[in-house]
């Protein structure tokens, strides 16, 4: 009989879930709920790095060739199956690992990961997904060597919306909060807070205060990153 | 469901079932199922057939030259997989609430069982489509490599049916085959087909008129549970 590969003997599937990667480069992942500041931070950590010398490539959520349209078409449609949508994030994270991530870390290069495997988690995980699922789905992916959570409360996110205002997603309006898309992002930003803050120790989030202003907050991520950088 | 305890409670003689057929090309499937259809409409019930579908997601990204090399097993499985929880899984759970017998020829299984024969580990695989509705049922047709690839190839332009063809072909349904066996095993054992389900294994070899039989009388234990003593 073929010899198949259960997935058992290689220690899958454990609550903290991710493997470590074992590539010479630095993997570091950016999370946090909307408005928290990621994507800034995660441009100026880049640029931070590039001037002390050190190669490094960005990924972001979405962005990867054969699932990011589907996942706007889910959106556009208003497609509602939180199963489905972070099955998508999932392909999309596994497509983005393998052509993008592990390349970069075997190259020696420092990943910036503008979100990871933890903001599909946390949406799924408040819409009513079994977390113990959830870990077990996403166990393919790598652990980062450095998770920084941007901390911020629902107030502060909602004070940072734009003109436009939140989108139906981020304002979590299938989960009927409120037919306030304002109030629905701010009771959906707090469930999604709520959810990070209680897996901070079970992923080994570093917590960053991001309540401040951009230089405020990359005072305080800088630091962090070259201690880590310097340790290695 | 048979996990969900509200599925439970209804008259198990009147709610909705699902009974799925598993198994190589040329198994005997469709004959198993299309002899259950006319015996349960027989007996009243509405039934429903599904088919597992092959993923649009996937048919795409493998149609456009420059996503193949993004298209890897893990990829394609997930894609799939996102695709199974919008076309299979909620059409089957929408016929399972109105109470209907949803018949379907291939379910997880045969996802399963072709992600692990590309390499995928079995684990894995298993716990990504157990969001599924689970079958009340799983009548595996165990058939033989050598006819499946023979039905696969006849069906193929002449310009693909060479020797190298056919060896590359039954080899992966070898792996094929030794997927669907460490299912039934699991299911034997309780841990797990991903669902609490009682798998049949038939022989694709016997008389369908034996096959039918051994199915019907299954499903009679699934929708007539033994009573107290002297009931039946």
């Amino acid at each position: 009989m073929t010899a198949l590969v259960t997935g058992r003997e290689e220690g899958r599937g454990s609550p903290a879930g991710l493997e470590r990667h074992g590539q010479p480069g630095l993997f570091v992942v950016l999370e946090g709920t909307d408005r928290a500041g990621r994507s800034t931070h995660v441009r100026r950590l880049e640029q931070h790095l590039r001037y002390r010398g050190r190669g490094v490539t960005r990924t972001s959520l979405a962005t990867s060739l054969l699932t990011a349209k589907a996942i706007r078409a889910a959106k556009r449609e208003r497609r509602t199956d939180p199963v489905e949508t972070v099955l998508l994030y999932a392909a999309d994270l596994a497509e983005r690992i393998e052509q993008v991530i592990l390349p970069s870390l075997r190259a020696g290069l420092v990943v910036l990961a503008d979100r990871y495997v933890y903001t599909p988690m946390a949406r799924a995980a408040t819409h009513g997904v079994d977390p113990g699922w959830l870990d077990r789905l996403f166990s393919f992916a790598p652990a980062p060597d450095l998770t920084l959570l941007l901390d911020v409360d629902a107030e502060t996110a909602l004070a940072r919306q734009g003109r436009h205002g939140p989108d139906r997603y981020e304002a979590g309006m299938d989960l009927g909060l409120s037919s306030d898309a304002l109030e629905s992002f701010r009771l959906f930003q707090d469930r999604l807070h709520t959810w990070f803050e209680a897996q901070a120790s079970h992923y080994n989030f570093t917590r960053i205060e991001a309540r401040g202003t951009p230089d405020a907050v990359a005072a305080l991520i800088e630091p962090v990153v070259d201690t880590f950088l310097a340790g290695r | 469901m048979p996990s969900d305890p509200a599925h439970a409670a209804v008259d198990p003689a009147r709610r909705g079932l699902l009974i799925v057929a598993e198994g190589l090309d040329g198994s005997g499937k469709s004959t198993t199922l299309d002899g259950l259809a006319r015996w349960l409409e027989r007996r009243g019930r509405k039934v429903r057939t599904v088919a597992w579908e092959p993923s649009e997601l996937v048919r795409r990204a493998a149609a456009d030259p420059r996503s193949r090399t993004a298209l890897t097993p893990r990829v394609a499985a997930l894609m799939a997989a996102a695709d199974a929880q919008r076309q299979v899984g909620a059409k089957v759970a929408r016929r399972l609430a109105h109470c209907d017998v949803v018949l379907a020829d291939r379910y997880a299984w045969t996802a399963i069982a072709r992600e692990v024969a590309r390499g995928l580990e079995l684990d894995w695989s298993i716990e990504l489509h157990r969001t599924l509705p689970a079958p009340d049922l799983i009548l595996f047709h165990r058939g033989e490599a050598g006819s499946a690839v023979e039905r696969a190839l006849s069906t193929r332009p002449p310009s693909v049916r060479s020797a190298a063809v056919g060896a590359a072909y039954g080899a992966f349904v070898e792996r094929l085959l030794a997927a669907f066996e460490a299912l039934v095993d699991r299911g034997r054992d309780g841990s797990g087909t991903p669902w609490p389900t009682r798998v049949v294994a038939l022989d694709a070899r016997a008389d369908p008129a034996a096959n039918a039989t051994i199915a019907r009388a299954a499903i009679r234990s699934i929708v007539e549970p033994a009573g107290p003593a002297g009931a039946g």
